[in-house]
């Protein structure tokens, strides 16, 4: 039961990270490879304040939001200028130089040696420590943001979006400040991010900054091609499919070093196979023909 | 002094290596169109098929180098004929091709990880004869990289002036349809890109494999080191190419010099950013107009 739980923590978890990759990848169309660079400052910054500053859980959560928010927005301005591949290297440089900043300042973030102890959430007097009563938290966590989010596709924000990915030149045509929805979007999916970076660094009160890596990044976006970016839906799929799927591979016997490869290499073969059959995801939209 | 010196030579001799990487980066993404991410995996199926041999068939440094060569190339010629045209046939997106790679990248290296595991695994290359200029030295499978990519690349530049395929390799970049109602084969010069890519991807692989060894991470890394020369130097022409992954060597020189070994590799991102920021149309180009800036 309790291991069951922990899988549905995980699901939320990245289920609520795919939601807000969602809003660049499948509603904006740009390929953004930096989530775990926001991931890993919203662990990080939970960590630090209510480590060394004692700040209680919603304080720290607090930081953790904004925190990344402020490097999105300050980025975004240079970032957002870029579009398809060029978009996608800029992304790529800010989660390798994130990953250094968290590799290398030894003096702050204890480099490759990690921060341990990370406080569990506290509310109302009561430390969240069962995992029933974490996996309620962060289920709570992911239902009110996620469709917080998910109203968002609907919004005037959502169709801005999806309009520009389908043509930003006639889209600007029409009106639509392509810097100032894409900004939104850009900060909103680092904010949350960073939400998500609290709630994994609270539950397993370790983080080090190779679970913010590149590879992270890949796998975030990983979730949402998969789901099938632009639905409500797909990230919620996509978040279980990676999740899940991978613990089938547990009831083979296989040691945990294959397993982690055979988990990687099967979102791969997963990708190349959708190319293929489901350029836009299994829940994704349809492509007219 | 000695010691920036010696920064300086390592980061040329790197910079040489980057630059075979950036021109077989560049060649596929200039002429076809595609981000060929799946090129960090070649590299390890290269430099793997290398230490393989050597460390288990114990065979000499140069059949082994010429198979695993061959065995890279004939790797980037599957990618194209089992995944990029196919692909490139039902969708016309960058992107789409783009995710593919990504995820053949991904699948190639988890096999290789799984088959050969994650540990740095080295090749003896002592029977090089190094070299020692003044206060530098240059270890043998250094002066033997520099030598190698130096020939490799003079036979790129020769190429590019004297083939006639190369110019249209070049101009499928350009006009491709164009191609096509002159009666060129566009598959046939796709086949080419690719072999061309995978034979410079997996010298450099090879060579970088005698000099430090070979570990999964290494694809990705040198990749986009590959792709940030390209950026930086300028995708219009290939010149740029070797400048950017030139520059990028010296660079991490230097910055191991003056700060620290292990902010290299940020090293190479900044360098990308101020580039993208302020030249985007790259080192060696000429000034684009602002509808050619768009992607």
């Amino acid at each position: 039961m309790n291991y069951a739980l922990h899988l549905g923590v995980l699901v939320a978890i990245y289920a609520l990270l795919a939601f807000s990759l969602n809003l660049l990848v499948g509603l904006g169309g740009l390929l953004a490879l930096c989530g775990a660079a926001f991931y890993g400052l919203g662990a990080y910054f939970y960590a630090l304040a209510s480590l060394q500053l004692g700040w209680s859980f919603p304080a720290a959560c607090a930081g953790a939001i904004l925190g990344p928010s402020l490097v999105a927005g300050l980025v975004a301005f240079p970032m957002l200028k870029f579009r398809g591949d060029r978009f996608v290297l800029a992304t790529m440089a800010l989660q390798a130089i994130v990953y250094a900043v968290l590799k290398n300042w030894s003096g702050l973030t204890r480099g490759p040696l990690g921060i341990s102890g990370i406080p569990r959430p506290g509310l109302f007097g009561a430390e969240v420590r069962s995992p029933m009563a974490y996996f309620a938290l962060v289920g709570l966590v992911a239902l009110v943001v996620g469709g917080f989010l998910v109203r968002l596709y609907g919004t005037r924000l959502g169709l801005c979006l999806r309009a520009l990915r389908d043509d930003e030149r006639a889209a600007v045509a029409m009106g639509v400040d392509a810097a100032l929805f894409y900004r939104v979007a850009f900060v909103l999916a680092a904010a949350v991010s960073g939400l998500c970076g609290a709630l994994y660094a609270s539950y397993i009160t370790f983080i080090d900054p190779n679970s913010f890596t590149l590879n992270e990044s890949i796998l975030q976006v990983s979730i949402v091609l998969i789901g099938g970016g632009g639905r409500s839906s797909g990230p919620f799929w996509g978040a279980c499919l990676v999740v899940l799927l991978p613990q089938a591979l547990s009831f083979v016997g296989l040691p945990d070093v294959v397993a982690a490869n055979l988990r990687e290499m099967t979102f791969g073969f997963v990708l190349v196979t959708l190319m293929f059959l489901r350029p836009r995801g299994l829940a994704g939209e349809a492509i007219p023909r | 002094v000695s010691l920036f010196l010696q920064l300086l030579v390592n980061g040329i001799v790197n910079g040489v290596m980057y630059a075979l990487m950036a021109v077989a980066f560049g060649l596929v993404y200039r002429s076809t169109g595609v981000f060929h991410l799946a090129q960090a995996a070649i590299y390890l199926v290269a430099a793997y098929a290398m230490q393989f041999l050597i460390a288990q068939g114990s065979w000499a440094l140069a059949p082994a180098f010429v198979v695993a060569v061959a065995i890279g190339a004939s790797c980037s010629l599957l990618v194209e004929l089992l995944v990029y045209l196919p692909i490139t046939k039902r969708s016309n997106s960058g992107n789409v091709c783009m995710i593919a790679s990504l995820g053949i990248y991904v699948v190639m290296k988890n096999l290789l990880a799984i088959l050969v595991g994650t540990e740095t695994k080295l090749i003896d290359a002592r029977q090089l004869v190094g070299a020692k200029i003044g206060v530098v030295k240059l270890g043998g499978a250094q002066l033997g990289g520099l030598i190698t990519g130096i020939i490799v690349l003079a036979l790129v530049a020769l190429a590019f002036k004297k083939f006639r395929t190369m110019r249209l390799i070049w101009a499928l970049g350009d006009r491709p349809e164009l191609l096509a109602v002159l009666g060129y084969s566009r598959r046939r010069l796709h086949l080419i890109v690719a072999l061309l890519s995978g034979v410079l991807v997996s010298i450099a692989a090879c060579v970088y494999a005698l000099d430090i060894g070979v570990s999964p991470p290494m694809g990705m890394g040198y990749f986009l080191i590959a792709v940030v020369g390209v950026v930086v130097g300028g995708v219009s022409r290939w010149e740029g190419w070797v400048a950017g992954a030139v520059l990028l060597g010296v660079v991490h020189g230097v910055a191991g010099w003056a700060l620290s070994l292990k902010w290299m590799e940020s090293a190479t991102f900044i360098v990308l950013i101020v580039a993208l920021m302020f030249r985007p149309q790259g080192l060696v180009s000429r000034r684009l107009r602002a509808e050619e800036m768009e992607t």
